[in-house]
């Protein structure tokens, strides 16, 4: 029994540490997407997003460090009401400020900024005018060939009437 | 090596790694930081309430983090009432700025309309 249970164990650490690597490999290649991490529908980053962010890392590795310095680690560690509180206000302000957001859509419509999406739409509207322009030329070229072929023909016209009037 | 040892490992480790990258995508600017400390009413002028807000979040972060590592207690160290109060007020002062600069523009719109 003592032994199924270590091996239930090892597989389920074996599982849990896959699991994590898969992740982080999978958001190193992009595979999962965290662009979008910090940003509210307009686009733009959201404090109260980073905030919350910040403290769920310092909350949750502070936890971990006090778990491997403790003496006798039987049960899950107390958490103190000071940092429930803090966690408490940081995830208040960012459920007001949404609702604070939402309560004007004007202020959620996807914004162009210099940075962050805002910059790939700069650039996307960029390249789509070089393009535009590239295509004008192409036609301007096309317009000139087409005057040169009509020219060509009506000279080849005139060369076979004067032929057959000789 | 224990298999809670273990595990506590794969854990710790996993969010470290999940904090390095977030901070790398940051770095990198494939996660948006843009308009972070900005009004949001289209002027994209510096917001004073986000950056105290941010201010007070990395002081606190900080100063909880060197508690967390000068505390051989072997339990999670409280926050101090004041630094609660500096961040509540903090936060309160964000929210209110927020709910002013919507308010501006609401009222702004029905002026045009």
């Amino acid at each position: 029994m003592s032994l199924m249970a270590q091996v239930c164990g090892f597989v389920l650490c074996l599982f849990v540490g896959a699991l994590g690597l898969i992740i982080i490999v999978y958001i190193w290649k992009g595979k999962i997407d965290l662009s979008a991490l910090l940003s509210e529908a307009n686009g733009q980053a959201s404090m109260s997003r980073f905030q919350l962010l910040i403290f769920t890392f310092v909350i949750a590795i502070s936890l971990f460090e006090m778990v491997e310095m403790r003496v006798n680690p039987t049960g899950f560690p107390d958490i103190p009401n000071g940092v429930l509180t803090l966690l408490g206000i940081s995830a208040s302000t960012y459920a007001v400020g949404k609702g604070i957001s939402y309560s004007q859509p004007q202020l959620m419509k996807p914004q162009a900024t210099g940075g962050g999406d805002g910059g790939h739409i700069d650039a996307a509207v960029a390249a789509a005018q070089a393009s535009a322009s590239q295509a004008a030329v192409h036609a301007a070229t096309a317009q000139q060939a087409g005057q040169q072929a009509a020219t060509n023909a009506a000279i080849a016209q005139q060369a076979a009437d004067k032929a057959t009037g000789s | 090596m224990s298999l809670l040892r273990l595990l506590h490992f794969e854990a710790l480790g996993f969010l470290y790694l999940l904090a390095a990258v977030v901070l790398f995508q940051i770095a990198t600017r494939r996660i948006n930081l843009g308009g972070l400390i900005t009004q949001k009413d289209g002027s994209d002028q510096v917001s004073p309430e986000r950056i105290q807000l941010l201010l007070a979040t990395l002081a606190a972060s900080a100063t909880y983090f060197g508690q967390v590592a000068t505390n051989t207690s072997g339990t999670l160290p409280d926050v101090s009432p004041q630094w609660l109060y500096l961040f509540g007020g903090s936060s309160g002062i964000y929210v209110a700025g927020k709910a002013w600069v919507t308010y501006n523009i609401k009222k702004r719109g029905l002026g045009g309309s």
